[in-house]
Parts: structure tokens; C-alpha cells; sequence
């Protein structure tokens, strides 16, 4: 962990949780982009967070130390494929460097997952570099299991996992139907990364 | 959702506003009376929003909002504008201008964007931005200042060169089955690769470049000139070879081995390579592909494209074994072992492969489809030779069992052939899309089982088949719907090894899905018996059955000891298995098998069931721990067995030191595994195993089978 001027965090009960709250976009939309923003390669724009927080602004869920910022997780929850699967996704998780540690980043992902639940979620799905052990770690203690390899996803040219957590049965003669994944999928998909390293 | 509401309002709006989705204009330019004016419908919409809300047209996808000036690639920049080609270099620069443009070419077969390096180079941005089409418009403009001899007579043919060398790829590549911008990115930006330039005119500018350069000799001193000389004579050899390659059927003696010489002296002469970075920029991107985001420069260390470039020689002619075809069993173990090699063959090698395989219709440059079909099931099972009498096909009487014979056969060729030719495509792709891929044809050779089963029946009848005694009862062969059965087993087997292989499996999984894997090579090892007692006297049939069965046998043993080793690791909560994990682990047990689930047969077993196989609940630990040794002890026995067999019999005869390589990584697995085995069972013994105590951490290298990694069980002390 790098050494920062950013205030340590004393307990992580200090921490406080809250759901986005559109009407406070203003601030809150721009403090979640200058977060995600500063240690990314490559930076989203402003729609790409518009296009998450207009429609499932209830899955954003955010840490505050006092007035401080120091954690977010955005999502979605969309029929997947158009079939009858609701499949959630975690788009976006980041947490303050130095605030790493100390369970932000679950508690922050556990609050989303909740949220889907709530919205009778079958699945929650995600990718992640396959060299991010971290944030694998995190993701599996919560349930995830890694359901394929994707060759060279992201745009550096690493590979990533992706991860599900099956929130309910299988239906019926499941099978494989996730293949349909060719590439304007991908494309998509393409965008969504999500960049916790939840450090150590 | 809270603003669902006021959401589903403004998606109305939206429909107004969206001139209800106008199909695709036919031309760049419509007519004018085509517009419409919707100033006042869009004013009147609006009006409808709160201030700052926003519309989202269905249209506008997440890949389109990525797109942000941050991420523009912006003006060019200076260095652009001001680079001067004809800028004199000294010779040092020369060689490492050509070394980088080599660096720059190898990143683009390894999967990187031309943006990311070879268009990044301003000469050939020089080259490339007139748009030649002709190799005399193919240059840096006209000759300015002093000193361009060299930049005209050695750097131009030298970047002309390359730049043809990848058009030839990216001709090549996009031919086969390989899978755009994840291996391989075939975008030009509409730049011409100088594909209309013949090989011959091309081959005889670098043969000038050479003759300048010895006229030359003297104002170089030895080692430059040799370096500068390795360089366009390796070029001139990659030229050569990938123009082999676009007409292999007249040139099917490779000679890609031609270019290992001079790779081995441009490797050591190097160190005179003097850099250049102002001849590259990321802000060419700007030109190539505005709306695209910027992708960084790919900087292939110099070391690593030299071994790129060796790997496309040796394997690039390895493959040109298959066109001397060797037999279905051999063609099949040779893709097998091609596509399990580590580095992965390069997009270009696994495109090329399949063009040999298989182009026209014709099997390794001569052979129908069906030839290579029959030759596969005849070997395996060895159906009566009725099936196969050429004499089925001439027979024009609807009723004559030929006839219905041939007509049967038939539709084998076209079900089965299509789906046997795209197996060896899959072999072909990167590890992670085969498994994905193989996960969809195990459910396309489930149904043709089931298919192929029926037809057998009929062809029984047909041939007067009489059955046999198996296992105490009398049965028919069912020859076709076997080998379709034994291919579909191998498949649910290279699915789960490349679960392994592949890390999607962590550690908390391996118990359980080595207990699948023995479960598939147990089923097929029966199946094989099965084939044995139908295969008559035919001694290819009876060696090649063999032979599998001892494979199966020994990989079988070893995926036991694993599975036991594991599950006695499980007992003491070594395998990092969450403890407090969200959904169920029957949940999570039916998604892993999701792939698998509508397979009839051999079917997915119920969750407690397979919960009680793995565990075994019965068993004390160091029974658990004894088992496992006992299984080591035979896998490693049979890999010994396996290690002495000839290339006939083990089917390797266009790879033998590969299947001989991959015997050894799984003797050592055997050997890591069972050192596993041994610490476990003294630390059991000794009653000190704690999770607390001991922790287990994978070893993928040592030179083990990355199926079978070794877990390394040490004593939490001694680790810290």
C-alpha cells in the first residue's frame, strides 16, 4: 500500500452505508467519478455512470467516512439475454486506497447483492482479471463461482474470469445457453469492468 | 424500482422523439424532402423533463457511453508533424529502427492492434498515409536533405517489407476460425497493405536493398554491415515463406526452419541497435480511428519478439506434416498436442493449420471428408466392412439393402462429418474459448448419439448383424453411435482438465471435480471394453483400444488420487472454501455442472450423492490418505508403461517428443501429487493436522501438467 495524505480511517465503524440518492446527484455522481477516476487507465464517462445510476440507482450503494467518500459499488439488474434468467451485475467496485482492508468493499457488494435480492435477482454476474486475486478472494468468500475464462478481455490484453453467484435453483434442463457469447456481447461487455483490489 | 415511475414516463416521450426508429438510410445522402423538421416535437418532449433528468434511447448502448474525451485521442502532436523521414540516422539507429518495426510486427501476431504498433511508427505512417497501392508510390515522398541513401536504399524496403509480410497474415488469418480482435486484430483502418504488390517485385527490392548494401560495404564497419545484412535476408526469408504459406498447394515443403539462422544472429547483433523513440507516436491513432478510444503502445521487449518470431517458424513448419497424412487417430493426436502447447501457437499458425487440415473439402491438401470419417470410425470400432463397400452407392433399387445401407451412410458423413471437421477447428482456438466451445459441441454429440443409435439398429438389421455376447448378454455392436459415444466422452474430459487448466476451478473445487473427471474416464474406459468385445480380430482396432485403455487407466488413477488427496485436505478446511458464502453450495454444485446437465449419458448426479462420493463420510482419513497412495502408485506405473511405448502405437507419429513431454509433466504430477500424499499422511499419522497449522499453496510450474497442478502442504511456520 502506498503511503497517502488521505486521513486513515481510526475504526472501520465509522464507516456509514448509503444508497444513492438521485436527488443529490450533483455531489454525490461527481465524487463517485473522482473516485473511480483516479486510478483508472481508462476513465468512463459521464454517461456511463448516468447509464447505471438513472436506472438502477437502488444497486449503487456507497461507504462514507464522515463526509468523505471512501467507497462505491454500482450495478445492474437486467433479464439476461432477454430470457427469462434476472441477472444482476456488479459494474463498478473501488474503495478508497487507504481504506482498504477493512471489509468496505464486501459490505459494499453485500449491500448491492442484497438490494437484487430484494428485486427476486436469479444470478448476480461479473468479471474480473484473472490476475486480481484479491478481488477474486472477495468475490468467492461472498459465493461467486468462476464460470469461464474470457481470452484477452480487457482492452490491456488481459484475460478475465467470470463470476456468478446463483442465488436460486437451477431451472429445469439448465444447459449451456450462455454461449450465445460472440463478439458485439463481449463489445458490450466490454465496459464493464470492475477495478476493487480491496488490498491487503 | 423508486423511479420506475417518472422512468416509464420519459421512455414515452422518447418514443415520440425517436421518428419511430427510421430504417437504415439506403445512401450516405437521402433526399432532402426525406427530413423532417422536429423542432416543435422535440420542444414540446422536452418540456416534459425535470431540469438535469436524462433520456436514455434504447439505441445508445453502454459501449457507446464509454466513449469520453478523456479518452479521445486528441490532436496530433507535434512530433507528428515535425517528423522528417529523411532525417539522417546512423547506421546503430537503422538496426534499431528495423529491430522495433520486428518488435511492433510480433505484438500485432500476438493479438495487439496495428494502432498499437506497427501503424504507430511514423516511416510507416510516411509510407502508408499516400495510400499506395503501387510499390513505387510505396515511399517516405521525394529525397530531402543529406544523408537519405541508407533511409532510401535499407529502412524503405525494409518497412515496405514488413508492411507486406503482415498483409499476408492478415489474409491468412481472418480465413479460418479464429476469433477477431480476442487473438487477433485484423483492422487496417482502411489503410492499404500493399496486398496488390507481387511477391516477385517485392523480393527483388530487398534483393536490391542487398546489392546496395554490399556496393556499399566500406562506409560500414563489419558488424553493422553484417547486422543491417541479417536483418533484410531475414525479412527477404519471412517474405518468402508467408507467400509459401497464400499457395501452400504448390509449395508444400515448408522452409520456415530457413529463417532460424538468421533469427539466432539478429538475436545476438542487437546490442548495436541504437533507438529511436521520436519515430513512434500514439497520436497517429487520432488519424487511423477517431471515434475509437486510444489504445496504448504496445512495447514487445526485443527478447520476446525474437522468440515470437522463432515460435511462427518452427511451428509454422511443423504443421506442413499434415500434408502428408498419417491416419484419422495420428491428424487427431497431433491437434490435440498442437493446441495444448504452452505458449499458445500463434493466430496465424492455428489459422494456417486449419487451411492444411482441411480446404475445399479436402482433407490435408487430397482427401475427401468421408475418407478421413471412415478411416476414424474403422480404426476405433470397426463397423462391418458392408457399410463401407463403395459397390452401396452404385445400387439404384430403393428396396436393396445396399441402397438403404448407402443412404444411411450418407447422412453419417454429412452429421457426423461436419461435427468431427469442426473438432479439429476447436483444438485450434485459444484454451479459454475451446472450453466454451467444446461445453456447445459435448451437446451437439449428445444429440447425434441418440441419432446415430437409431441408425445403428436400422444398419443391424440391414447388414443381418448377428449380436454378440457382452457382458452375459447378447448385443448388437451399435458401431456409428460408439465412436460418437467415445468422442463425446473425450470432450466431457477436456472440458474439465481445462477447468483445471484454466483456474476456474479454485482450490475448494478440486476434490469434487476430480471426482468428475475420474468419473468420465472410468465411464469411457468401460465404454472401451465394451468396443474391444465388438472389434473382431482387427489389430489396428485392437491397438489403438488398447492403447487408449491404458491412457485412460493411468489419468484415471491419477485423478483419483487427487480427488482422495483432496477431499482428506477438505476434512481440515485447507482449501479456502468460503465459510459463510451467499446462495447454497447446491446452488453453486448445479452451476459449475450447468454445461453438463442435459448430457444423457453419463448423466450429473444428484448434489448428496456426489457430496457423499467425494467426502466419503465412512472413511477415516488415513484410509482416505492410503487409497490415495495406492492409486499414485499405479498412475505412475502406467505413465512408465505409457513413456515406453512407440509412436505407432501411441499415435504420435507427427508428434512424439510432444506426447513424450506431456507424459513426463504427468509423471511428475504423479510424483509432486504423491509427495503431497506422504506429508498429509505423516502429519495424520502424527495427529497434528490443524487448519491452523498447515496450509496448501498450488504449484502450476515445475514442469507439471497444468491439468495436475501439486499442491505444496507445509507447516504454516516454516512458510513464514
Amino acid at each position: 500500500m502506498s503511503t497517502t495524505t488521505s486521513p486513515t480511517p481510526s475504526t472501520s465503524a465509522n464507516i456509514i452505508y448509503r444508497r444513492y440518492d438521485p436527488k443529490q446527484e450533483v455531489i454525490q455522481l461527481e465524487a463517485i467519478r473522482n473516485m473511480i477516476g483516479t486510478d483508472l487507465s481508462e476513465p468512463y464517462s459521464i454517461y456511463v455512470y448516468r447509464y447505471f445510476l438513472y436506472q438502477w440507482g437502488d444497486l449503487c450503494y456507497m461507504a462514507y467516512d464522515g463526509d468523505l467518500l471512501v467507497g462505491v459499488v454500482v450495478g445492474k439488474l437486467e433479464n439476461h439475454r432477454g430470457g427469462p434468467i434476472l441477472r444482476g451485475y456488479i459494474a463498478m467496485l473501488a474503495v478508497k486506497e487507504s481504506y482498504r482492508g477493512h471489509g468496505i468493499a464486501t459490505k459494499l457488494v453485500q449491500s448491492s447483492i442484497s438490494a437484487m435480492k430484494a428485486l427476486n435477482a436469479d444470478e448476480v454476474a461479473l468479471e474480473t482479471e484473472t490476475s486480481n486475486k484479491a478481488a477474486l478472494k472477495l468475490y468467492e468468500r461472498l459465493g461467486f463461482l468462476r464460470s469461464k475464462r474470457l481470452h484477452r478481455y480487457y482492452f490491456n490484453g488481459n484475460s478475465a474470469f467470470r463470476l456468478i453467484l446463483y442465488l436460486k435453483e437451477a431451472p429445469n434442463g439448465g444447459c449451456c445457453g450462455e454461449e450465445g457469447e460472440h463478439h458485439h456481447d463481449h463489445g458490450e461487455e466490454r465496459g464493464e469492468r470492475e477495478f476493487d483490489d480491496d488490498g491487503v | 424500482m423508486s423511479e420506475g415511475a417518472g422512468l416509464s414516463g420519459v421512455e414515452l416521450d422518447l418514443d415520440q422523439l425517436s421518428l419511430q426508429s427510421p430504417p437504415a438510410m439506403p445512401s450516405s445522402t437521402p433526399p432532402l424532402s426525406s427530413f423532417r423538421d422536429i423542432t416543435d416535437e422535440f420542444i414540446e418532449a422536452s418540456k416534459k423533463l425535470e431540469v438535469g433528468q436524462l433520456v436514455q434511447d434504447p439505441q445508445f448502448t453502454l459501449f457507446q457511453a464509454i466513449m469520453d474525451p478523456k479518452m479521445d485521442s486528441g490532436l496530433l502532436e507535434p512530433e507528428y508533424e515535425n517528423f522528417d523521414a529523411w532525417q539522417e540516422r546512423l547506421p546503430e539507429e537503422i538496426i534499431g529502427i528495423m529491430d522495433r518495426l520486428l518488435c511492433n510486427e510480433m505484438a500485432w501476431h500476438l493479438g495487439s492492434a496495428l494502432s498499437q504498433t506497427l501503424f504507430a511508427s511514423l516511416y510507416v505512417d510516411k509510407i502508408l498515409s499516400s495510400m499506395p497501392t503501387r510499390l513505387n508510390d510505396a515511399t517516405f515522398g521525394p529525397p530531402r536533405g543529406e544523408g537519405h541513401e541508407i533511409i532510401q536504399n535499407i529502412l524503405r524496403p525494409y518497412c515496405v517489407a514488413v508492411i507486406r509480410c503482415c498483409a499476408y497474415a492478415n489474409w491468412q488469418v481472418p480465413n479460418e476460425h479464429i476469433y477477431d480482435e480476442e487473438d487477433f486484430v485484423g483492422q487496417t483502418y482502411g489503410l492499404p497493405m500493399l496486398q496488390a504488390v507481387s511477391y516477385k517485385d517485392m523480393d527483388n527490392l530487398l534483393a536490391e536493398s542487398l546489392v546496395w548494401l554490399s556496393t556499399n560495404k566500406d562506409k560500414f564497419t563489419s558488424e553493422i554491415y553484417l547486422a543491417i545484412r541479417n536483418r533484410i535476408l531475414l525479412r527477404k526469408a519471412l517474405l518468402s515463406n508467408f507467400q509459401r504459406d497464400s499457395d501452400w498447394k504448390k509449395n508444400p515443403e515448408p522452409q520456415w526452419e530457413g529463417c532460424l539462422a538468421f533469427i539466432e544472429a539478429i538475436e545476438k547483433d542487437h546490442t548495436l541497435a541504437k533507438e529511436v523513440p521520436e519515430a513512434w507516436s500514439m497520436s497517429i491513432q487520432r488519424k487511423l480511428a477517431s471515434s475509437v478510444p486510444p489504445r496504448p503502445l504496445v512495447d514487445l521487449p526485443f527478447s520476446e519478439a525474437i522468440s515470437t518470431v522463432r515460435k511462427l517458424c518452427t511451428e509454422t513448419h511443423d504443421i506442413y506434416k499434415l500434408l502428408d497424412y498419417a491416419g484419422a487417430s495420428n491428424v487427431m493426436s497431433y491437434f490435440i498436442h498442437f493446441g495444448a502447447r504452452q505458449p499458445t501457437p500463434l493466430p496465424y499458425t492455428r489459422s494456417l493449420i486449419q487451411t492444411l487440415f482441411c480446404k475445399d473439402l479436402r482433407i490435408c491438401g487430397k482427401l475427401p471428408i468421408r475418407d478421413i470419417l471412415y478411416d476414424d470410425v474403422r480404426e476405433l470400432c470397426n463397423p462391418p466392412a458392408k457399410l463401407f463397400d463403395p459397390k452401396n452407392d452404385e445400387c439404384e433399387a430403393p428396396s436393396n439393402p445396399k441402397f438403404q445401407i448407402a443412404e444411411r451412410m450418407e447422412w453419417f458423413i454429412a452429421r457426423a462429418g461436419r461435427l468431427y471437421i469442426e473438432l479439429y477447428k476447436y483444438l485450434c482456438q485459444n484454451r479459454s474459448r475451446m472450453r466454451r466451445i467444446l461445453c456447445k459441441a459435448m451437446l451437439e454429440w449428445d444429440s447425434m448419439q441418440v441419432e446415430a443409435e437409431e441408425i445403428d439398429q436400422e444398419l443391424a438389421s440391414l447388414t443381418k448383424e448377428q449380436p454378440k455376447p457382452f457382458q452375459g448378454v447378447m448385443q448388437y455392436g451399435f458401431h456409428l453411435s460408439s465412436w460418437v459415444y467415445h468422442y463425446k466422452l473425450r470432450i466431457m474430459e477436456q472440458i474439465t482438465l481445462l477447468g483445471f487448466e484454466l483456474e476456474i476451478y479454485p482450490l475448494h473445487e478440486f476434490d469434487g471435480m476430480y471426482w468428475y473427471l475420474q468419473f468420465y474416464l472410468k465411464t469411457r474406459s468401460l465404454h472401451i471394453e465394451r468396443m474391444l468385445a465388438f472389434v473382431g480380430n482387427e489389430p489396428k482396432s485392437l491397438s489403438l483400444l488398447n492403447f487408449y485403455l491404458l491412457e485412460n487407466v493411468a489419468m484415471h488413477d491419477l485423478a483419483t488420487a487427487c480427488m482422495l488427496l483432496y477431499s482428506a485436505l477438505a476434512r481440515y478446511n485447507l482449501l479456502e472454501k468460503p465459510r459463510n458464502p451467499q446462495g447454497s453450495d447446491r446452488f453453486r454444485y448445479e452451476g459449475r455442472m450447468k454445461p453438463f446437465m442435459s448430457i444423457g449419458v453419463p448423466e450429473v448426479v444428484q448434489y448428496d450423492y456426489f457430496r457423499n462420493v467425494v467426502d466419503n463420510p465412512d472413511m477415516d482419513t488415513s484410509s482416505l490418505l492410503h487409497l490415495a497412495s495406492e492409486h499414485i502408485a499405479e498412475a505412475k506405473k502406467g505413465y512408465r508403461q505409457l513413456s515406453t511405448l512407440d509412436k505407432e502405437i501411441t499415435r504420435s507419429k507427427m508428434c512424439h517428443d510432444t506426447y513424450k513431454a506431456n507424459i513426463s509433466k504427468l509423471t511428475r504430477s504423479c510424483f509432486g501429487i504423491g509427495v503431497a500424499i506422504g506429508v498429509l499422511t505423516r502429519e495424520v499419522d502424527a495427529g497434528t493436522v490443524e487448519s491452523s497449522n498447515l496450509c496448501v499453496t498450488l504449484h502450476q510450474g515445475a514442469g507439471y501438467h497444468a491439468s495436475f497442478p501439486v499442491p505444496l502442504v507445509t507447516s504454516k511456520e516454516v512458510k513464514k
